[in-house]
């Protein structure tokens, strides 16, 4: 059976490809280290059948990005409007271009008294929007807001399908159509503190060595491929050897 | 092109900001009434290479898409204003705010907001601050004044020799609904903004403000344990980052020696 040795370059091309694009996902993991509710992503590969050509089927690889909802850890600022959820769940905030899901925790309070994020979106509880007017804010474990020992609110978290869940930059996560939310069943919050990325350097390090020596070795492969090309021009048909 | 350069580069300015705000807050580490800063950062948008839900050739459909994010961006560097630890001093002029609020004083007619309580007496008798900006309302300490009292409610009193009382005045402190949005303007002094919220006036010790210590300042807020362990971990940070900056480069020169 004919085999054409351009298969093997192609493949080679595809290897490269997908291992710069494990590098950006690995970049972009190093570069939030520091953010706040931060979930980092993992890249991973599956088997893809092709119809290579009339002869041959071949087996490709198909890219797949995860994002890992795994805990983030929880560190302690003591500053009251740090909220940190440990367990499942992220809070609910209003954008002008509709709800987004959220679990960076550092909200301020703005000039009306209103709970927002770092970027001026309101926080969501059961009863909307969350107006703090007094001079101290409690937040229970379950989420229920008292100012001065009034309850006013109830903090709003929910869970959803993480397949459907889709990140938007800005620490925002977005529903994809379709996708319904559900209350949480499992979380407590925690005031003073603050959620941070669940990047871990180690492993992101030891990813972009491993990505590295893969794209080391196609390029290997390519040159491989490349030989017997050359052999082939030069010496097959030659007469004198 | 490798978007990492570009997102790498994102990590290490954004860590640079950090080591900034780290490096204010270390500097602070002795000025009365100081508020340490923090830098937020949130993550930049994602650059869609395939859309989830996408229809495959078989009449699939692809379960997650490839999404990149393209590195890092700071929102805010935030001034955390909780309580300072105070230390006493002995100077009449000295005074703490123990809780929330602010001293009002006027610089080149506009109205700052300090929680500096080191106070002085200029050539005139006015209470100012060690810039010379006067404390709000004015107060004119009268000739013959030996003692200045004040109260934790802000009652100030001269008194002579004999404790006769002179002059008497009440201090208020101001309230921001969202002090974290004040404008730190330098020497000590914030200024009122659309995003802290007008200044409420009050009594101190009334309306959740907090009372006045005579004779105490309020050191900074800075924890130097937590800024020096936060140091670390930018300076990790920014290794880390430049790592991926070196690896691109990295695979750029494998990508570049593929021709011979």
């Amino acid at each position: 059976m004919f085999i054409h040795n351009r298969l093997g370059l192609l493949e080679s091309v595809e290897t490269l490809l997908n291992q710069e694009q494990r590098l950006n996902q690995v970049t972009n993991n190093l570069a939030n280290v520091d953010t706040p509710g931060f979930k980092k992503e993992t890249v991973t590969f599956d088997e893809m059948l092709y119809q290579a050509n009339r002869y041959r089927q071949r087996v490709g690889k198909g890219l797949r990005i995860n994002t890992v909802h795994q805990q983030g850890t929880v560190q302690k600022t003591d500053t009251p409007f740090d909220l940190a959820i440990s367990g499942e769940g992220f809070f609910r905030v209003q954008t002008p271009n509709g709800d987004r899901y959220t679990r960076a925790g550092n909200f301020q309070r703005n000039n009306e008294g209103v709970l927002v994020t770092a970027n001026g979106y309101p926080v969501l509880g059961e009863g909307g929007i969350i107006t703090i007017t007094g001079n101290k804010m409690d937040v229970s474990r379950d989420g229920r807001l008292y100012v001065d020992g009034v309850q006013v609110n109830r903090l709003t978290v929910v869970t959803a399908d993480p397949q459907a869940l889709k990140k938007e930059g800005e620490n925002l996560f977005r529903l994809e159509d379709g996708a319904a939310e559900e209350a949480s069943p499992n979380f407590q919050i925690l005031q003073g503190h603050l959620e941070k990325s669940n990047v871990n350097t180690v492993t992101e390090m030891t990813e972009m060595i491993d990505l590295y020596r893969a794209y080391e070795g196609q390029q290997k492969m390519i040159r491989a491929v490349d030989d017997l090309d050359d052999l082939a021009v030069r010496r097959v048909g030659s007469l004198t050897g | 092109m490798i978007r990492s350069l570009f997102s790498g580069r994102t990590g290490m300015t954004g860590q640079q900001l950090q080591l900034d705000t780290i490096a204010n807050n270390l500097a602070n580490v002795n000025t009365a009434g100081f508020k340490k800063s923090r830098a937020q950062f949130e993550d930049l948008y994602y650059q869609e290479i395939r859309a989830m839900g996408t229809e495959t050739a078989d009449g699939g459909r692809v379960p997650s898409g490839i999404q990149v994010g393209l590195g890092v961006r700071p929102t805010s560097v935030q001034k955390i204003f909780t309580q300072g630890s105070l230390t006493e001093t002995g100077n009449d002029l000295d005074w703490a705010i123990e809780g929330n609020g602010f001293f009002k004083v006027v610089r080149d007619g506009e109205d700052y907001f300090t929680r500096a309580g080191a106070f002085s007496l200029d050539a005139d008798g006015n209470v100012v601050t060690q810039n010379g900006d006067r404390l709000q309302p004015e107060f004119t300490v009268p000739q013959g004044t030996i003692s200045i009292g004040i109260n934790n409610n802000g009652l100030l009193t001269a008194k002579d020799a004999q404790q006769q009382v002179l002059a008497t005045v009440q201090i208020t402190l101001h309230s921001f609904i969202n002090p974290g949005g004040l404008r730190s303007t330098g020497a000590n002094l914030f200024k009122e903004t659309d995003a802290s919220g007008a200044p409420v006036e009050a009594n101190p010790g009334t309306e959740g403000l907090g009372t006045i210590q005579q004779r105490f300042m309020e050191v900074s807020n800075v924890d130097v344990t937590e800024e020096l362990v936060n140091m670390i971990i930018t300076q990790r940070a920014y290794e880390v980052n430049s790592k991926s900056v070196q690896t691109a480069d990295k695979l750029l020169e494998v990508a570049n020696t593929l021709a011979r």
